[in-house]
């Protein structure tokens, strides 16, 4: 082992979480998984959402078998963002102020602020935008990667523990040398510690053998403009169901990837992006259809990965969140956000209709993320700045 | 007595004074409730009050925040919004209850006494700031490597100027990137030899080789290569069978002349990357000549001619239809050989952190004449050499022929010598030079036994005084020894070069660090965009100890060849250039030309000559090469080169009509017209509006996908913002509009759009004409801001007004500016 070999593991997995510690002291290891998944388009409300009090819907009828493992949160809102593109961004941080923060999303916030007892933080393999770290920064995302490049990072990437070890004991010299006669809670000081801190989780999970997976990575598919590699959704929820299963990490953020044509799926009335921001769509039969067929596809991608971990008895240790980033992608408004919450032993209810009659929203989406942490084990009453919860209804 | 009476007259006037001066004070802490008070309840109940548990912030400007233990100096640049909005008139808004003149006056007195503190504040270094600084460091060239891109990206994550707010910035994957960027640095330039960059074989200094360019083998460079093109646009039918075999002949005679080329090394040629050689040359100096001329130029004359007299417009293999004037263009060029950097190799793969495409050399290749041609050049660090041939302007070359007219003419396709470039004998490489010590640090080249404690300890503190750390010798000195022993020499001294680079002491600046040298740190940092040099720091001492002028001290900034590094790095951030031209409308060419360098060669201009503000946004000159020549439609676009830049008269000059920030301003796809006027109004004319409503979207513009009701045309929304006077739209649009008009006559790329308005463009030049004053405070501010690091606060407002008077006699020229500024905060 040289100094090469050494500094190559080290940077490895910079792109995955190993954040700065948390500003929390008091923490506790999560208590479920959390999944979150995010198309930024979203759905059609005339395909999504269930008439009142019911599951009854064009995409919902694709669940039927999950009906009971699940509850859809029906107009659910968020007051402070209305429409535009720029709203991505508060999709899962409920900022107010979308532009210059602070922020945090909540896969940040609980991978903050629980005990790490898994080699990530957190797994990002979601769109640019959507998660953001506890200095309101993007955090980077794995969705640049070919599928074997990110099988590679979550289940082959390990290192020899006398490597890490060696690692730390240079470390901990120069953060001695280094910061000596400086101020004892300098900010720099603060990022070295935290660099020792992932080296010994690092040797913790270094000296445990690397899981056996049974995974096909090799779906890779082009888009149109040869953009990248890309993977089907299935496989991003695959990569899900796997890294839970292998305890790779309680958190994680899927999107599916950016393709425009769903090539095997025959759709003629334009790509994904033009199709899925008609805002007419219903009106005309044709362009309906094809949407539906996208849509559908989404959900039996979403309906097989609930299979799946119902299969591997997880589905009531993963929270699953399933959520669409436009209320209506043809008028790109987030008045209502299509949000479906599945597994977590949760109390689930099937519908909470989330406006009252004079259609104001009396449940925001952040009472949602406030009780996902609470089932999470967290002790939080409020998440940017919205006090209240949903426990009352979904928690047993 | 007298005495005695003076002393109970002293003593009378101090205590009457000094009970003047405790009233005093007592009744400026009312004054400061008092006014406190004001701003609460003038400002306070729309930025920030919570009634029935809703906060109310509008403009997205929340006062609530900064408010909390009255008014501090951490706030002072949000304060300066304030004052701005106060001093403006623009706040409190019409339809609420009027600020009274006095009141309004108070408040305004109020916070420039109380904010009124000179401050530069501790910085962190950017990515670019430590790229820069490593490669004066380590002598290698930041244009064809650098090892710090990982850097790059974490830094430009969200676009924000790096020093502002860079305290979020310092996080463990900023540490990891610079660590492995320090790791490509030392073992290329500091390991006794590199390890995975690999040279063909070495060669020696006097010693020529000959260079074969591709499977063409030192004969005709590019027929090959036609021939095969050609073939794809002749198949089938009788001519096609013809050609087939003359393609084959062909082939055959070029496989006929390769004999030796083992012993040879390769140039690779551009534009067949999937063939690339697999190894580079040593690093050296060298001396590459060869005879060449170009042939059957013609064909280009008798094309135009014939394509001319059809008069039809031809298409292009991307099926666009290409008209004549690509032939025009054409006809006024020489064939040309461009040596390029190809980049370094390792195994088949590009190495990390190198980039190809630095131009070393381009020779135009006469017609029908063998001529002599030769250059030198060096190489820091093995690497491949690509030669190019260049026989049209860029998007015109010849092997774009539209053999699509010849073909449907009999039998002219092989009645045509093709155009092309031919070497006669050989590319001749020639070492001239050994390039043994790299830099300071290297320990190649030197015996294992003479690598000691001494020796590395010695390198390690020049390496302290190179990064102007002497002040923290001891620390940094100290991390080798830390280092555990069991590690070899070279081990412990590559570390200690990595972390004193990633060390505290030298990631951050500190203008006020209070040890010698630390001024001058922060202040090359701020300037030259890297570490000082010796030069520096004696010239920046005598400009401090008021021995030289600052005038003479911003010139000798502004000479020097680093202030490029400043212009790059602030028009990138102050024009906001991170929009990426898409792929699917515009072509290879349109998002190749070279319009950052256009600005920057512009600015630079405009520094040299301590030119006028307002020349900066409108001039009546351009400075172009020939393919921006072309794409603003120049009629003399011919007689430019294709690399140098000239000056040349016209009336769409500035940056306002250069393809940088009309490609910034858009969403590269489609123009922007508000979003240019939005930047115009807050970087010209220093009026900046709140933020949109986020329900507009500025991305739909032109998404005819998107059935969202918006009006569809320019014209339209126009009129709905300004139809209703009472709308939310109008208070702003009123003031962006008539901008808006004026950059509606361009297209994404700053073409002249088909419908031009001339009048609201004359409008807004001739009012950049009239405001030079408000040009003037504008552009002081940004320059303040980028400086020093850190948004303008109220301090710097006044500095701005001072500045701003004080340069008015002059016009308000740019170097006047700097250097008031550089003399107020670094002297």
């Amino acid at each position: 082992m040289n100094r090469r070999s050494l500094i190559k593991s080290f940077i490895g997995s910079s792109m995955l979480g190993h954040a700065a510690s948390a500003s929390i002291t008091k923490k506790s290891p999560a208590k479920k998984n959390l999944v979150i998944f995010v198309t930024g388009l979203g759905f059609h409300p005339h395909s999504f959402t269930p008439k009142k009090g019911t599951l009854d819907s064009d995409l919902m009828s694709r669940l039927k078998e999950h009906h009971n493992d699940l509850t859809v949160l029906r107009n659910i809102g968020q007051n402070e963002l209305s429409r535009g593109h720029g709203g991505q961004r508060g999709v899962i941080t409920c900022n107010r102020n979308q532009r210059n923060g602070p922020f945090i999303s909540l896969d940040q916030f609980i991978a903050e602020n629980i005990t790490r007892t898994t080699p990530f933080k957190y797994i990002n393999i979601g769109e640019r935008g959507l998660s953001w770290n506890k200095d309101s920064r993007a955090v980077q995302a794995l969705s640049h990667l070919t599928p074997e490049e990110i099988f590679k990072e979550l289940f082959t990437n390990q290192q020899l523990p006398s490597d890490v070890k060696k690692k730390l004991g240079i470390l901990k010299s120069i953060r001695t040398q280094a910061t000596r006669g400086k101020k004892n809670q300098s900010e720099y000081r603060k990022i070295l510690e935290t660099l020792e801190d992932e080296l010994e989780t690092e040797i913790k999970w270094s000296s445990m053998k690397a899981p056996k997976v049974d995974f096909d990575t090799g779906l890779a598919l082009a888009d149109r403009h040869g953009r990248g590699a890309i993977s089907p959704i299935l496989q991003r929820f695959n990569f899900a169901t796997a890294s839970f299963l292998h305890k790779r990490t309680n958190v994680m953020l899927i999107s599916p990837s950016y393709i425009d044509k769903y090539l095997p799926l025959k759709v003629e009335s334009g790509s994904y992006h033009a199709v899925g921001h008609m805002a007419k769509a219903h009106k005309n039969g044709k362009v309906y259809d094809d949407m539906l067929k996208i849509e559908g596809h989404i959900f039996d991608c979403f309906s097989q990965f609930l299979t799946s971990l119902k299969k591997e008895n997880l589905l009531n240790d993963t929270i699953v969140l399933f959520k669409g980033g436009f209320g209506n992608p043809g008028s790109h408004s987030r008045q209502t956000l299509p949000t479906i919450l599945a597994g977590g032993g949760f109390n689930h209810q099937g519908v909470i209709e989330c406006k009252n009659e004079r259609e104001e929203n009396i449940h925001p989406l952040a009472h949602l993320y406030v009780t996902i942490m609470h089932q999470m084990g967290l002790d939080i009453d409020e998440f940017s700045s919205y006090r209240g919860n949903l426990d009352r209804m979904l928690i047993k | 007595m007298i005495r005695s009476f003076l002393y109970i007259f002293q003593l009378s006037l101090f205590i009457s004074l000094s009970y003047t001066v405790q009233a005093q004070e007592k009744s400026f802490k009312n004054l400061d409730s008092s006014t406190l008070s004001l701003i609460q309840s003038k400002c306070l109940r729309c930025h920030g009050e919570i009634k029935n548990d809703r906060q109310k912030i509008k403009g997205d400007f929340d006062l609530s925040k900064i408010m909390k233990k009255g008014v501090e100096f951490k706030h002072s640049d949000q304060w300066a919004k304030v004052l701005d909005q106060l001093e403006k008139q623009t706040m409190p808004p019409e339809d609420t209850k009027e600020l009274k003149g006095e009141d309004r006056k108070r408040m305004i007195d109020f916070l420039y006494k109380k904010l009124n503190k000179k401050h530069i504040e501790k910085r962190l270094l950017t990515s670019r700031e430590i790229a820069h600084s490593m490669s004066d460091i380590f002598k290698y060239d930041y244009d064809v490597y650098d090892p710090f891109e990982k850097l790059h990206f974490i830094t430009n994550i969200d676009s924000r100027y790096p020093t502002i707010n860079s305290s979020s910035l310092l996080n463990t994957n900023f540490i990891k990137a610079i660590e492995f960027g320090m790791d490509e640095v030392v073992n290329r330039f500091v390991l006794p030899e590199s390890k995975n960059i690999k040279a063909k074989k070495a060669i020696n200094p006097g010693e020529s080789y000959r260079a074969y360019v591709k499977y063409n083998s030192g004969y005709v460079i590019t027929n090959q290569e036609y021939i095969d093109k050609l073939s794809r646009f002749m198949k089938g039918g009788t001519r096609g069978r013809t050609l087939n075999a003359a393609i084959k002949a062909e082939k055959k005679r070029i496989l006929n002349l390769r004999t030796d080329d083992e012993e040879r090394l390769s140039i690779l040629e551009d534009s067949n990357r999937e063939r690339a050689v697999k190894y580079n040359f040593p690093k050296g100096k060298y001396r590459i000549s060869f005879k060449a001329t170009a042939l059957n130029r013609k064909l280009i004359q008798e094309n135009y001619q014939r394509l001319h007299a059809l008069k039809r417009p031809t298409k292009d293999q991307r099926g666009q239809i290409r008209t004549l004037d690509v032939w025009e263009r054409l006809r006024h060029e020489k064939a040309r050989l461009d040596f390029y950097h190809g980049g370094s190799q390792d195994g088949g793969l590009l190495a990390q952190g190198s980039k190809s495409g630095k131009l070393l050399k381009s020779f135009v290749i006469e017609d029908n004449k063998e001529k002599n041609y030769s250059f030198d050049f060096e190489l820091r660090s093995p690497s491949i050499i690509s030669i190019k041939f260049e026989n049209g302007p860029k998007g015109g070359a010849v092997w774009k022929l539209s053999l699509g007219d010849i073909k449907k003419q009999s039998n002219v396709g092989m009645n045509y010598g093709l155009p092309c470039i031919r070497i006669i004998g050989d590319v001749i490489i020639k070492k001239i030079e050994n390039i043994n010590q790299r830099n300071d640090f290297d320990l190649s080249n030197i015996g294992i036994e003479k690598i000691t404690e001494e020796y590395v300890k010695n390198k390690i503190h020049n390496f302290i005084k190179e990064l102007s750390l002497e002040n923290n010798s001891s620390r940094l000195m100290g991390i080798y020894d830390l280092l555990p022993k069991q590690l070899s020499i070279i081990e412990r001294y590559e570390l200690a070069l990595m972390w004193i680079v990633n060390s505290e002491d030298h990631l951050y600046v500190d203008f006020n660090g209070g040890k010698s040298g630390d001024a001058a740190r922060y202040v090359s940092y701020a300037l030259l965009k890297q570490k000082p040099s010796e030069a520096f720091e004696k010239y920046y001492n005598l400009f401090k100890t008021k021995k030289i002028t600052g005038s003479a001290f911003a010139s000798k900034i502004v000479e020097s060849k680093q202030f490029n590094n400043f212009l790059d790095e602030f028009t990138h951030y102050w024009l906001q250039q991170e929009v990426v031209l898409d792929k699917r409308k515009f072509n290879s060419v349109q998002r190749s030309l070279p319009f950052r360098k256009e600005t920057s060669v512009y600015l630079r201009n405009i520094f040299a000559g301590n030119r006028p503000v307002h020349e900066i946004f409108n001039s009546n000159y351009k400075i172009v090469n020939s393919s921006l020549a072309k794409h603003y439609d120049l009629d003399d676009y011919s007689k430019f080169d294709r690399y140098e830049f000239s000056i040349i008269q016209n009336e769409l000059g500035g940056i306002l009509n250069q393809g940088s920030f009309f490609i910034s301003q858009s969403s590269g796809v489609d123009p922007l017209p508000f979003k240019r006027a939005a930047w115009i109004l807050e970087n010209v004319f220093d009026h900046k509006l709140s933020e949109p409503p986020s329900d507009v979207d500025e991305l739909s513009e032109g998404d005819s996908q998107a059935e969202v009701k918006m009006p569809k045309t320019f014209k339209e929304k126009v009129a709905m913002h300004l139809g209703d006077k009472s709308g939310a739209c109008y208070s702003c649009h009123k003031v962006l509009d008539p901008v808006a008009f004026a950059m509606n006559n361009f297209s994404t790329m700053g073409m002249i759009a088909k419908e031009f308005e001339k009048a609201p463009l004359d409008n807004l030049r001739e009012r950049i004409t009239s405001e030079k004053k408000v040009l003037a405070s504008a552009f002081t501010k940004q320059l303040i801001s980028y400086i020093v690091g850190r948004n303008t606060n109220v301090y710097d407002k006044k500095i701005i007004q001072l500045i701003v008077k004080k340069t008015e006699n002059n016009g308000y020229r740019v170097r006047d500016i700097f250097t008031e500024i550089i003399s107020t905060y670094f002297r």
